[in-house]
């Protein structure tokens, strides 16, 4: 399965759930549900507005566990 | 949702919940056929009935067809099939109410409008096994004294239960296509 370590990027770049959801121009609650592992997807555009606010690259917050 | 189609909806519930009371009065009904039989006067009863009408080209019903007619049988099934049928008329009701309730609340994909659909369909299914009791039962007035029974649902025949399976198959269809719907609402809604 693919899980989302969002949390630690933001841990490193000392960014609140608030400012990033802000930033992204999506809701505190979708970026719960992000944070939390609920989703079922991302959008490219998500996930290109999230890298860009973080600086960093699709590889840092997405990675892949074997079930 | 404009304020007269709420009204309307509104209405429809009211009504919807009136019918449901009707509807359990109505699981008395049949146990009156069993008094006649109790007294032995069962085929006179029928042969009295208005919603029994005659075959064209039937116009006799002889002494022995009187007597040997089974009365215990008859009423057994008209029971069974009308308690099958009130019960499903009821689910029908109470499906239809939960819909209406979830439209006129503009909660359009709700989990309980899935259940519903379930419940009509169930009650479909129901309506098959209560139309075939009522068509034996029927069958056998017609096969005695060639009268049909022309007492609404309550005069089902074979052709009543070949509909039924159509009309559930219908159903079942749009539980499916709903379930699936809602399974890919939720998620598109988990989709950020």
């Amino acid at each position: 399965m693919v899980k989302l370590t969002l949390n630690v990027v933001m841990a490193e770049r000392n960014i609140t759930s608030r400012e990033l959801a802000a930033a992204i121009d999506i809701t505190p609650a979708n970026l719960s549900i992000l944070k939390t592992g609920k989703a079922k997807a991302i959008r490219f555009s998500t996930l290109a507005k999230i890298c860009k606010v973080l600086d960093c690259q699709p590889g840092d917050i997405l990675k892949y566990i074997d079930d | 949702m404009s304020k007269w189609l709420k009204f309307g909806i509104n209405c429809v519930i009211v009504l919807g919940r009136i019918s449901i009371v009707f509807a359990y009065l109505l699981i008395i009904l049949p146990l009156g056929n069993f008094y006649p039989v109790i007294k032995g006067t069962l085929p006179k009863t029928i042969l009295h009935n208005d919603n029994f009408l005659l075959l064209p080209g039937k116009h006799t019903v002889t002494a022995a067809a009187m007597q040997s007619f089974p009365s215990w049988p008859y009423a057994i099934l008209i029971l069974i099939g009308s308690i099958i049928l009130i019960w499903a008329i009821i689910k029908h009701l109470k499906a239809l109410i939960i819909i209406l309730t979830n439209l006129r609340d503009a909660d359009y994909f709700a989990v309980t409008t899935v259940g519903a659909l379930k419940q009509l369909f169930i009650a479909r299914i129901a309506m098959i096994i209560g139309d075939l009791f009522l068509a034996s039962g029927n069958q056998l007035t017609r096969s005695w004294f060639y009268l049909v029974n022309n007492d609404g649902v309550m005069g089902a025949t074979w052709s009543s239960a070949v509909a039924d399976v159509w009309m559930a198959i219908f159903f079942g269809v749009i539980y499916v296509a709903y379930r699936y719907t809602l399974t890919l609402k939720a998620e598109n809604d988990l989709t950020i």
